[in-house]
């Protein structure tokens, strides 16, 4: 057995042309196949004596490799999961207290919340069923726009109007 | 036999090979095992979209052959509520923004409006409804996603019970706002 090897890892070393080499090679590699049907253990050290664990660019790796997000990316994504899971929690308490206290603090609150609450979950959809180069692009670009217009119209809504607490009282009690 | 010993006296190099398969710790072992392309978990998914949309792939059946459950259809009732909730505040707001300048109108003036229409009482007490019942549902699933972050709910008899209670419960909810309310 050891003798087979010896041979063919010579032949593989020393080889000078391509095709030698790669006769040599599937000599080790007849033998490997043999030894897998005898058992796992007695493939490694072949694979290892063959010399073929340092393979040229051109061989594909046995197993795929990859890398992980840098860490303040991955931090990110992270702190946002939690970001969102704290404003549903803050907006669980403040929409019964909305009904409850009418004031300009409220208002802008919910204002607030409602729209980053709103965002956030268009942008997972927008995730979800956008893909492709360019039109998830777009489209977080027009979710931002919409966004920011929205979280203005609010403000302005709050200021120069009854306000939202107001509001959702006028039509729940006065219709 | 003696491929054995060499096993047994190489052990240690052996198993140092079979960490190749970890994420690799040097630069000089990246280069002498000449890797493929690392990527990250976007780059696969942009990869797998990319190359199937260059081939022109057809899309697997999926809405129409998977069989609804209520674990799906309580989840894409959750994103329709929360997407049509928030759709209608974004419309209001922008819309506000455009006519009070433009039309002169403010929250009274359209509530008059609304008033001079003289829709019937129970038309008026249907359309509450279906402003209420997509918050009392969203909110109620909320809670149940947000016992599903804690780690709880997850066993399947537990998930089809908390489940039903969210959906039947959503309607006694929206009742009981519009009663109470």
């Amino acid at each position: 057995m050891d003798n087979a090897i010896s041979y063919f890892l010579a032949r593989v070393e020393n080889s000078k042309d391509k095709n030698t080499k790669m006769a040599a090679t599937a000599g080790i590699l007849r033998l490997a196949n043999r030894n897998l049907l005898l058992g796992p253990q007695l493939m490694t050290r072949p694979f290892v004596a063959s010399g073929l664990a340092h393979r040229n660019r051109l061989q594909a790796a046995p197993t795929t490799q990859f890398h992980t997000s840098p860490r303040s990316l991955a931090a990110l994504a992270s702190s946002h999961w939690n970001a969102e899971r704290v404003l549903v929690l803050g907006m669980l308490g403040i929409f019964p207290l909305a009904y409850f206290v009418h004031n300009p603090a409220i208002d802008y609150g919910v204002a607030a919340a409602v729209v980053l609450h709103g965002h956030w979950g268009f942008e997972q959809i927008l995730t979800d069923y956008i893909h492709g180069p360019l039109l998830p692009r777009l489209s977080k670009l027009g979710l931002y726009t919409a966004s920011v217009l929205a979280f203005a119209g609010l403000c302005f809504f709050n200021y120069n109007d009854v306000g939202i607490t107001k509001a959702i009282s006028m039509i729940w009690h006065d219709l | 036999m003696a491929l054995s010993m060499l096993l047994v006296r190489n052990s240690a190099a052996i198993s140092r090979l079979g960490m190749l398969s970890a994420p690799l710790r040097s630069a000089a072992l990246s280069s002498r095992l000449a890797a493929p392309m690392t990527t990250t978990a976007q780059e696969e998914m942009a990869k797998f979209w990319d190359k199937n949309a260059q081939r022109k792939r057809p899309m697997s059946p999926h809405l129409t052959i998977y069989k609804p459950q209520l674990t799906a259809m309580l989840s894409i009732t959750h994103r329709g509520t929360g997407a049509a909730m928030a759709g209608f505040v974004y419309a209001f707001s922008m819309g506000m923004l455009v006519v009070n300048p433009l039309l002169d109108w403010d929250f009274p003036t359209i509530i008059s409006f609304i008033k001079s229409l003289e829709i019937h009482p129970w038309l008026l007490l249907g359309g509450k409804w279906f402003m209420a019942w997509p918050i009392a549902y969203h909110a109620m699933n909320g809670v149940r996603h947000l016992s599903w972050d804690a780690g709880y709910g997850f066993n399947m008899k537990v998930l089809y019970r908390s489940g039903w209670f969210v959906f039947l419960s959503s309607f006694l909810l929206a009742d009981l706002m519009l009663y109470f309310l």
